[in-house]
């Protein structure tokens, strides 16, 4: 498992006693990785704001039920950022333009914090290699919800391919990043 | 099942991509559980994704972090369990649902969501109790028809065997008919008012008698018929003949090499030593 920064920790203990602290610091720490998550998922910025709202007090509300051994709190904070952008999402059956990945801004020097789990600026250079139409299924599954369906007709290519490129993808991420975030 | 091809199968990352069917996601999270290796490569696949996806960082707008808080402030005591987060993030199914653990919830009036998911989960505690009840009495329904069915199951192996001894019976007895030194003698009726006949199948040889009751009348209370031989004018018992019963009845009498003739007489209930004459029903010469 992964290592858990001391700030996670002590998260972790301040949310299961019910102290908003923790929200404040998860703001603090967290803040612009969920949000960013937001913007990046959801149509517009203002959606965007709102989801963001929505989840920050999601985590609040089911702290008590995260579970250490199960998934880190980041990972875990990320997962309910992105549900409650699908919800939205295919509630008001919106979804954003499609941004071509080669136009991406990747808005690094917004990140200061010291607790994300990468080096940002580095995360950066690496993620340029992935092959761009293995990072567009990535995108449209995990950012945007689509289905395999709705993406091997949206690329029109196989279901088989739409597998294929995610899984490939994700390798080439995982040999890039598993240095930084440690085994 | 070997956890590494598992994993190699790429199964997880299609999990993670939402590409698995819902029975696909239950075996991931099943395996994940089980194995520590499927866990392990789950978790850190998952922190990929979000590490990926921490690549777009941006500063929320000036003021969030307040409207934020003061948010909080209404959620009062604050964390409320949530039953069952999923681990991972499927995009066909949101880990965050409403079903929240009523005990758990805040208790305050200013929380109409606390009162609507306590009464969801009332409700659903009724269902459930109903269901429960429901499956209760069809289980025990189905306790009474197997043990119906045990009975009737028992009692037709019973009249099986029963068929089968009586199988048994009619064959030997039909050999002992059929011998060649068997002979049939019929008894007819003494009384010229009352019909009756009897039939005995003798083999002197083999000292065997059968007789088949044929026609007699029933027997009076406390009485049963008795089966005598003439030797040598003298009565001989052979028996007693079951009570009311037509069936052929074998009797393998010692000693009867020789006979005159057949009788049969009505006797006290159990027989008697030596015949009552003027009780005699049927009688036939060999």
């Amino acid at each position: 498992m992964s290592k858990r920064p001391p700030i996670e920790v002590k998260i972790v203990d301040l949310l299961q006693d019910g102290k908003q602290e923790a929200m404040s610091l998860i703001y603090d720490n967290y803040g612009a990785v969920l949000f960013g998550l937001c913007v990046r998922m959801m149509p517009s910025r203002e959606d965007a704001e709102e989801v963001f709202q929505e989840a920050m007090i999601k985590i609040w509300r089911y702290a008590q039920s995260y579970d250490a051994d199960k998934a880190r709190l980041y990972t875990w904070m990320m997962n309910i950022t992105r549900n409650a952008c699908i919800d939205q999402i295919r509630k008001n059956d919106r979804r954003p333009q499609i941004q071509d990945v080669e136009t991406h801004v990747y808005k690094v020097d917004a990140v200061h914090q010291s607790n994300l789990p990468v080096d940002h600026i580095g995360l950066e250079k690496e993620l340029e290699k992935l092959r761009p139409e293995d990072r567009k299924v990535l995108e449209l599954a995990y950012f945007q919800g689509f289905t395999q369906g709705e993406i091997a007709k949206k690329l029109n290519v196989p279901l088989g391919t739409v597998k294929t490129r995610a899984r490939k993808a994700i390798s080439e991420l995982k040999r890039f990043l598993a240095r930084d975030i440690g085994s | 099942m070997d956890p590494k091809k598992y994993i190699e199968s790429g199964i997880i990352e299609d999990y993670l991509m939402g590409f698995v069917s819902e029975q696909e996601r239950q075996e991931v999270q099943c395996m994940s559980k089980i194995y520590p290796e499927i866990n392990e490569a789950l978790r850190q696949a998952e922190d990929i994704m979000s590490t990926w996806a921490a690549a777009s960082a941006e500063e929320p707008p000036a003021g969030m972090k307040e409207k934020i808080m003061a948010n909080l402030g209404e959620q009062e005591k604050g964390p409320v369990a949530m039953p069952a987060l999923k681990v991972v993030a499927s995009s066909h199914e949101p880990s965050v649902k409403s079903s929240i653990n009523p005990a758990a919830s805040p208790s305050k009036s200013s929380q109409p969501i606390g009162w609507i998911a306590a009464a969801a989960a009332l409700i659903l505690s009724f269902f459930l109790a109903y269901q429960w009840q429901d499956s209760l009495q069809f289980m025990q329904a189905m306790e009474q028809e197997i043990v119906a069915q045990d009975q009737e199951l028992e009692t037709l192996g019973n009249q099986l065997q029963e068929l089968q001894g009586d199988k048994e019976q009619y064959q030997s007895l039909w050999a002992a008919v059929s011998e060649p030194g068997t002979q049939k003698i019929t008894l007819n009726t003494v009384q010229e008012d009352k019909p009756a006949t009897a039939t005995v199948y003798w083999n002197p040889e083999k000292e065997e008698t059968l007789f088949y009751r044929d026609q007699l009348p029933a027997e009076a209370e406390n009485s049963q018929y008795q089966l005598w031989a003439i030797v040598k004018g003298k009565p001989v018992s052979i028996g007693l003949l079951a009570l009311n019963s037509n069936e052929l009845q074998l009797q393998n009498m010692s000693g009867l090499a020789e006979a005159d003739a057949f009788a049969i007489t009505l006797e006290p209930l159990g027989g008697s030593e030596s015949p009552t004459l003027d009780q005699m029903v049927v009688m036939g010469k060999v």
